[in-house]
């Protein structure tokens, strides 16, 4: 009787054991899946055949579109292609400049709209809309706004007995000009993200501050910036990755002019890939490259943002 | 000289033809009943991009009329959006499931080995009722893999409201303008009309091109074995003279590539008096300009020149139903069908036997009777330059290089180098038969 | 009081800054044709017109794509929500061997621009028999590196008190996950439901690669049709993206409301 309860109770703490081990892999089995077999499998694919010089199509029946093994040599031409150097430059200026000021820009928006007070929800709509509709649409809402002949800011500055700016056809007003239009495209995705982060600070911690006299700014930086961490992480880790890939916004804004002034990574390995024949392991490597950068930035950014929130 | 006036009349012939179509059409070939009809129903997959609603309704009602002719045979239209129409191409051709017939613009290297060789159906002879120097773009080591669906040509629209306005006077077509002479008329009109621009500019390597041409040079030599005929210091010239003309006369920054600046928009909405294109926009002339309008003369510096351009209809040896996709691709192209087609479309059939096409509006006929004519009296690089493979490597580098140069970020000279460094690169790596 | 007063103050900026390229877009696809780009630029039409409206809704056939676009959006949303909610919570809340690697794995697959492999994409969808058919736009777009990500970030920040408690009490996993993460989760599930549904309302991608057939198109794909090979439809564009916009309006206002502050934790202590 006591045995066969003992042993009862070590198979139910057994299985509560094994148990424990499964769970987490059954958790998160559905999204792994789905995610290898139809997105990392072809990306694999891809980076495989970065080592190759081949076309989009690849047939090994047909000697023009057999793939050739060139071992490293797609990656030895990045480094002397000035195109690729000098948009991964442009790229990763770009990422320093946009990934603070959309953090700091959305961090702003969310604290100022996590309050009910009448017309939250529309002001909240309002500020996603960049998110609701296609960049292309944003692009060129903007793009129409900036014109230097007869974009509505130049109007306004005509009325106001001042010098039209050339926005978008000078190239560092441009630069300046996507970047704005980035951080103010991507602010208000970003500020749904915190306000939900907000939630989780408990309205008990923002009455003991207050009643042990702290200012605003004090309850800012030592109460919400800290439990806000795991959120801002999301926003600093998304809008890295969103920056490095930058692409449909700048394409409809700016088309990558004035000249190449605002080429930035991703456009050009799309130019590479589509526009030039042979060239898809070429665009591969420079896709390789990126994923690289990535999972490097954002495994520093895990481990930086992790350690405290642990 | 002689070797280009020998090539020119050559593609005169076939130009030419054009203007007697309509006689020729009548015993041209005449539409043999393909093999008995077959009983087993086929549905053709037809993979199409799409410059308006109307080129859908256009093919919708010519897939009708072609059915009732051939029972058992129906249609299904794909229709995907222009700029991720090649994307989608090569999707479907690697998948082993290719459309059975497509259009296209521009018969990519990755495509090719999968393409029907029409010349095996149709015979040798098929490909001349065509437009010479377009239909020479699908013919590749005696095979013909693309057939041609319609011709474009670059021209010069005018606001002609505005020049009435301004009481300055259009030259005939026969008669022409040099640059200097239309630059000082737009000018004129502009001012006197209050006209915001006197000249807006398709921002597009292909329109680019056409001052090239109208300068007297071009990219590659007409005739194998081919070889790069630009020369920098003159290359650099005509580029200088274009920014030059780009910032006297257009708005400020267009050919930046970046600026706000729609040339159509602009032209359509009546603020600028002349606008660089092509008969492609004769539709959205006819259904969006409020004013008079006329397309040409378009100006010249030493040559009077347009450019080829168009779309082919291309067949998959893998597809699904080839002959009965080949059936139908002969019968779009005949005559008959062209005629229907350009006419819905505005565009101009490749066809030289479909007749004068009855556009149902004068401004229109007009355009068409003009840009058809200066393609006439174009030299045959106008055609062999886009052509020729090679070019893949070059349009992109044209865009480029101008707008940098436009932006002040190179100089002319340096563009002009680039756009050699294309075109020699291009050749190198291209395999000419 | 001043405090309110530059809250107030600071909300009519941002609206301003948010509002005016909005604007642009709803009221150009009131004006006709020949107004949209006429000069001086102006926020307030002359002539207002449907016109545009109806050009776009006689051509083509809108209601299927409407349709077919609810469908997606709906379903990919509703599958969404799940795996991403169990897949956050299996990262946040279990140390196990693969994680970090299986966690990093997730977020590499958002890395890399996905257009410069749609051919071998497009190779494993046909392979599945996911080709021209609705469930290919459902399910493989449905898992979701951001949704895991929020979700993980959002339930990391959950007590881990509360669940040992719930365990003690002998509660099994899925019931620990039903009864105490989801209610918790709460705000953070909302703001994925949004994301979600107009992520697959908007998308591109998945539907240019799925779909062949104009019968199944999602309003997305007859939307890119307007960008033609010289110049672009800017009545109808403008008019269908102005109504596209409605269902996620409605949407994002719906579930907004679950952004409130206070009633997650009262009586919780951490």
């Amino acid at each position: 009787m006591d045995i066969g309860l003992e042993v009862r109770r070590a198979t139910a703490r057994a299985t509560r054991a094994w148990r424990q081990t499964v769970t987490p892999y059954v958790l998160v089995a559905p999204t792994l899946l789905l995610l290898l077999v139809f997105v990392a499998w072809p990306l694999v694919q891809g980076i495989y055949y970065s080592f190759f010089q081949t076309g989009i199509i690849i047939d090994r029946n047909i000697p023009e579109l057999t793939p050739h093994y060139v071992g490293a040599a797609n990656y030895l031409q990045l480094v002397r292609d000035p195109q690729f150097i000098q948009s991964l430059a442009r790229t990763t200026a770009f990422s320093v400049v946009t990934v603070p000021l959309t953090a700091a820009f959305s961090l702003s928006l969310a604290l100022l709209m996590k309050q009910r007070f009448w017309g939250v929800g529309l002001m909240r709509a309002i500020t996603y809309w960049p998110s609701m509709v296609s960049l292309i649409v944003v692009g060129i809402a903007w793009k129409w706004l900036l014109g230097y002949n007869s974009g509505l800011v130049n109007y306004v500055l005509n009325l106001l007995k001042l010098p039209p700016v050339p926005w978008l056809i000078n190239g560092h007003l441009a630069q300046l000009a996507v970047m704005a239009v980035a951080v103010w495209a991507q602010a208000g995705f970003f500020m749904v993200i915190l306000i939900a982060g907000l939630q989780t600070i408990p309205a008990e911690l923002y009455e003991v501050a207050h009643i042990d006299g702290a200012r605003a700014w004090s309850t800012f930086w030592h109460v919400t910036l800290p439990l806000l961490r795991p959120s801002l992480l999301i926003v600093v880790v998304l809008s890295s990755i969103n920056a490095f890939k930058i692409y449909e916004l700048v394409v409809a804004l700016t088309g990558g002019g004035p000249g190449l002034d605002t080429v930035f990574l991703v456009q050009n390995i799309y130019q590479v890939a589509f526009r030039q024949p042979q060239a898809a392991g070429y665009a591969a490597a420079q896709s390789t490259v990126l994923l690289v950068v990535l999972l490097l930035l954002t495994a520093a950014q895990l481990r930086l943002g992790g350690e405290a929130a642990e | 000289m002689t070797m280009r006036s020998l090539s020119r009349r050559e593609f005169l012939l076939g130009a030419g033809a054009t203007a007697a179509g309509g006689v020729l059409a009548a015993c041209g070939t005449t539409s043999t009943p393909t093999t008995p009809t077959t009983p087993t129903k086929t549905t053709l997959n037809v993979l199409w991009y799409v410059n308006s609603d109307q080129e859908t309704v256009v093919m919708k009602s010519l897939f009708n009329e072609y059915a009732k002719s051939h029972p058992g045979v129906s249609f299904n239209l794909q229709v995907v959006p222009y700029d991720n129409y090649n994307s989608k191409l090569a999707q479907l051709v690697a998948g082993g499931t290719p459309p059975d017939v497509a259009k296209t613009t521009a018969l990519r290297p990755e495509i090719q080995p999968f393409l029907v060789d029409f010349a095996q159906y149709y015979g040798k002879d098929w490909i001349n009722q065509f437009v010479k120097i377009f239909a020479a773009g699908g013919e590749l080591a005696n095979k013909v893999i693309a057939a041609p669906l319609d011709v474009t040509a670059t021209g010069i629209f005018l606001n002609k409201t505005a020049f009435d306005k301004a009481g300055v006077q259009i030259p005939s077509e026969n008669k022409g303008w040099t640059y200097t002479e239309f630059l000082g008329a737009i000018k004129e009109v502009a001012d006197k009309a209050q006209i915001r621009f006197p000249l807006v500019w398709d921002v597009t390597a292909g329109r680019w091109i056409t001052y090239l041409y109208q300068n007297g040079q071009h990219v590659f030599s007409e005739n194998p074995p081919y070889r790069v005929t630009l020369n920098q210091a003159q290359l650099a010239q005509v580029i200088q003279s274009f920014l030059s003309m780009a910032n006297n006369y257009m708005p400020k920054g267009l050919w930046t590539g970046s600026s706000s600046d729609n040339p159509e928009q602009l032209f359509l909405s009546g603020q600028a008096v002349a606008w660089m294109s092509g008969s492609w926009n004769v539709e959205s002339l006819v259904t969006g300009a409020n004013f008079e309008w006329q397309a040409g003369p378009t100006p010249y510096v030493t040559t009077r020149s347009s450019v080829v351009g168009g779309d082919y209809l291309i067949s998959f040896k893998t597809a699904h139903a080839v002959k009965p996709a080949i059936d139908f691709i002969k019968w779009l192209t005949a005559p008959q069908a062209q005629a229907k087609y350009a006419k819905g479309t505005m565009y101009i059939p490749a066809n030289l036997h479909a007749g004068k096409v009855n556009y149902g509006n004068a401004m229109a006929s007009q355009a068409m009777n003009v840009l058809q004519s200066e393609l006439k009296v174009s030299p045959l690089y106008a055609g062999t330059d886009s052509g020729n493979l090679a070019m893949q490597y070059v349009w992109d580098t044209i865009y480029s290089s101008i707008t940098q140069a436009a932006s002040g970020s190179i100089t002319p000279d340096q563009a002009a180098a680039d756009i050699i460094q294309a075109a020699q690169t291009g050749l190198a790596k291209t395999p000419h038969s | 009081m001043s405090l309110r007063l530059g809250r107030y103050g600071c909300l009519v900026v941002v609206a301003l800054v948010f509002v005016i390229p909005v604007l642009w877009v709803v009221i150009s696809s009131l004006e006709p044709p020949s107004e949209i780009f006429s000069y001086p630029p102006r926020l307030i039409p002359n002539h207002v017109t449907l016109q545009n409206y109806a050009t776009a809704l006689a051509q083509g056939n809108f209601g299927v794509y409407f349709l077919n676009t609810t469908v997606v959006s709906v379903s990919a949303t509703a599958i969404t929500v799940v795996i991403s909610v169990t897949a956050g919570y299996g990262l946040a809340k279990f140390r196990f061997p693969g994680d970090t690697i299986i966690f990093l794995l997730i977020m590499g697959t958002l890395m890399v621009p996905l257009q410069v492999v749609l051919v071998p994409m497009f190779m494993t969808l046909k392979s599945f028999g996911l080709i021209n058919n609705l469930l290919g736009i459902i399910v493989p777009p449905a898992a979701t590196p951001t949704g895991v990500f929020l979700m993980r970030q959002y339930i990391r920040g959950l007590p881990n008190a509360l669940l040992d408690a719930a365990r003690v009490d002998g509660a099994g996993e899925i019931n620990l996950l039903l009864r105490v993460v989801v209610p918790l989760s709460l705000p953070a599930i909302a703001a994925l439901t949004i994301f979600s549904f107009v992520w697959r309302w908007n998308d591109f991608l998945w539907p240019f690669l799925v779909i062949s057939d104009q019968d199944k198109w999602t309003l997305q794909l007859a939307l890119a049709n307007y960008v033609g090979q010289y110049s672009i439809n800017w009545p109808s564009l403008l008019a269908m993206t102005t109504l596209s916009m409605l269902p996620m309006l409605v949407v994002f206002l719906a579930f907004q409301r679950y952004f409130v502050q206070g009633f997650i934790f009262s009586g919780i202590k951490g």
